[in-house]
């Protein structure tokens, strides 16, 4: 029990080192962007006058510490973000109040696409591992594997065309928020969430499948067979969990780096989200919004990964008595 | 002639159709004036005109062939992947095989520097790294090929891992080969086939990278076309010309499916087991999904 509990302290170490790490080389590229410091961490802020922006400007300046040594603008720079606190934006809002506003709409567009690829990749394994038919196999896996190799935009662009621009029973894009009803947010959601899921429902299912016919051969199938119960049974209380296990690193790391994917979906339906927001101000380079996504990110992945280490390890006795 | 049918009887299925999904693209991509039929930058007919005769798969939305455009793109395309897959493969390999084959804390320190590079999503570093540096093609190729770097790195490491403890590095070493001869004699060599099946992987994703930054309008800048941008701009014509995408996107998904086919077919070719196919699959999923 010592030894697992030093383990886990061990991996928390490690966890902030990483994380560490991670916000540093996020900050050395925000101060390599072109410019003076002040320029890139402060922006034009178009709406003051020449006299307020010059002032607001040496005040900031000030804070951030733009006059003291690297290392020191880093720690004011890390302290402020650990405290919600990522600068102003081009227009002079607060990063973190922009952010914050995005993230409903984000989390929702997320969290679907990740349930209905988890729920998805697994009613389509079994039934392509259960399936009497190999054209139903052969179909299903020829499907995902176009599926993975085909860009998510052009996924999208081909909803848009058959379920929005031919038979139009969809938005081709936007967002209406719940408030505003539950059925015309559902109908934005159902397009921007399919083409965002059905490349991790490819994934997992090529994950879950070599797991079930892996686990298929092995020796304990053979024995719940010879003690007579029945395939099903075999199906879903034996095989599938073993076989579903190493598929919860793979749902870790797509969920840890679902930003990537979000980035795309979100500037083809113009959802507004944390990755059109990302995209917006990398256009417009509005360098303190572009860092604190880029951060919060990372730090997204770093402790989702570690998470799903630790969830791994309590669903996996074996790898428990490594430590 | 014979003998050349030959030794393509030999190979792997997969490994054939892949190379002939992806040659016609290489040549189009080094001579694409050879075979496209228009100017792709010349306004020649009216905008959005369906698919005809002349202009075979219709026009865009201010009157050039679209075919043309399709054509040279891949110019952009091609290039900005293979020379992204390129880079991320040497420094990968590199970096992963030396870590590997070292081992102490030269290993430790290469493999948390990849952990933290690993922690950026693909796409945010990506764009992170082309706000810092500005819009030009080498910035692009750089920064394509920094996130794929990592996973190529890890991947490498458990090669140069496993081939450290084989009887022939051992005996190179007793017989007093330096690091470096051993590295460049008898581990790059003998990892080479797994590391190409990897690297099939990376070109693939990053044909899915390079296409989406210019969808995005970060990648390849108007007029010159891409396949991302043409993409782009039949998302505005949707409901006036619905087979616009069609072209552009037939092209991205042939691409970067011939590579996965190649490393299925390279795979099959030098035997490597399961194992293997497994980490390259890895290779992609920290790439992510796109």
């Amino acid at each position: 029990m010592l030894g697992v509990a030093r383990g886990v302290a061990g991996q928390l170490g490690q966890l902030l080192a990483v994380l560490v790490a991670v916000s540093f080389l996020t900050f050395l590229l925000l101060d390599a962007l072109p410019g003076s410091a002040a320029d890139a961490r402060i922006g034009p802020l178009p709406n003051f006058s020449p006299a307020e922006r010059a002032e607001l400007t040496a005040s900031i300046s000030e804070q951030l510490g733009l006059d003291k040594p690297l290392p020191w603008q880093y720690v004011i720079w890390i302290r402020n973000a650990l405290s919600g606190d990522f600068g102003l934006t081009y227009q002079g809002l607060d990063v973190s109040t922009v952010i914050g506003d995005r993230l409903g709409a984000t989390l929702e567009l997320a969290l679907t696409s990740i349930v209905v690829s988890v729920v998805g990749s697994l009613l389509v394994s079994l039934l392509a591992f259960r399936t009497r038919f190999r054209i139903v196999r052969g179909g299903i896996q020829g499907l995902t594997t176009i599926l993975l190799v085909m860009p998510a935009f052009w996924l999208g662009l081909l909803l848009v065309i058959v379920f929005a621009a031919e038979i139009g029973w969809l938005p081709s894009a936007g967002y209406v928020p719940l408030e505003d009803g539950l059925g015309a947010n559902v109908e934005t959601l159902v397009m921007p969430a399919l083409t965002l899921a059905l490349p991790q429902l490819a994934l997992f299912f090529r994950y879950l499948n070599a797991g079930l016919h892996d686990t298929a051969g092995a020796d304990f199938v053979t024995a719940s067979r010879a003690r007579g119960l029945s395939e099903r049974a075999i199906a879903y209380r034996h095989v599938l969990p073993n076989a579903a296990l190493p598929t919860i690193t793979v749902v870790g790391l797509v969920v840890g780096s679902l930003i990537s994917g979000l980035v795309i979906v979100e500037s083809v339906f113009s959802w507004p989200g944390l990755g059109l927001l990302l995209v917006d101000s990398v256009k417009s380079k509005d360098n303190n919004t572009v860092a604190a996504i880029v951060l919060i990110t990372a730090a997204t992945y770093v402790v989702v990964a570690f998470v799903v280490d630790m969830l791994y390890r309590l669903l996996d006795p074996r790898t428990r008595r490594r430590t | 002639m014979r003998r050349v049918r030959a030794w393509f009887g030999r190979q792997p299925l997969p490994l054939v159709i892949g190379t002939a999904m992806l040659l016609p693209f290489v040549i189009v991509a080094i001579v694409p004036g050879l075979v496209a039929p228009h100017d792709p930058l010349s306004i020649e007919s009216l905008p959005l005109e369906g698919p005809s005769g002349t202009y075979w798969l219709g026009t865009d939305e201010v009157g050039r062939d679209l075919l043309s455009r399709c054509l040279y793109a891949a110019r952009n395309d091609i290039f900005v992947s293979l020379s992204s897959a390129f880079v991320a493969f040497t420094v990968g390999t590199g970096l992963g095989l030396f870590a590997g084959y070292t081992g102490g804390r030269v290993d430790t320190l290469v493999m948390r520097l990849v952990d933290v590079l690993l922690s950026f999503p693909t796409i945010v570093l990506a764009l992170f790294l082309i706000v810092v540096f500005g819009r030009q093609q080498w910035v692009q190729v750089l920064a394509i090929a920094l996130v794929m770097m990592p996973s190529m790195a890890r991947f490498s490491r458990g090669t140069g891992l496993v081939l450290r403890n084989r009887g022939y590095v051992e005996a190179a070493k007793l017989s007093g080969a330096s690091r470096w001869h051993v590295l460049r004699h008898h581990v790059l060599p003998n990892s080479l086939p797994t590391l190409l099946v990897a690297a099939s992987v990376l070109a693939s994703s990053a044909v899915l990278i390079s296409a989406s930054l210019s969808y995005l309008g970060l990648g390849a800048q108007p007029p010159d076309p891409s396949w991302g941008n043409m993409l782009r701009s039949a998302y505005g014509v949707v409901y006036e010309a619905p087979l616009y995408g069609i072209g552009p996107g037939v092209c991205v998904t042939i691409v970067s499916g011939a590579y996965v086919l190649i490393g299925e077919g390279l795979r099959r070719k030098y035997r490597t087991d399961r194992n293997v196919a497994k980490g390259a699959v890895a290779v992609e999923a920290s790439v992510g999904v796109l």
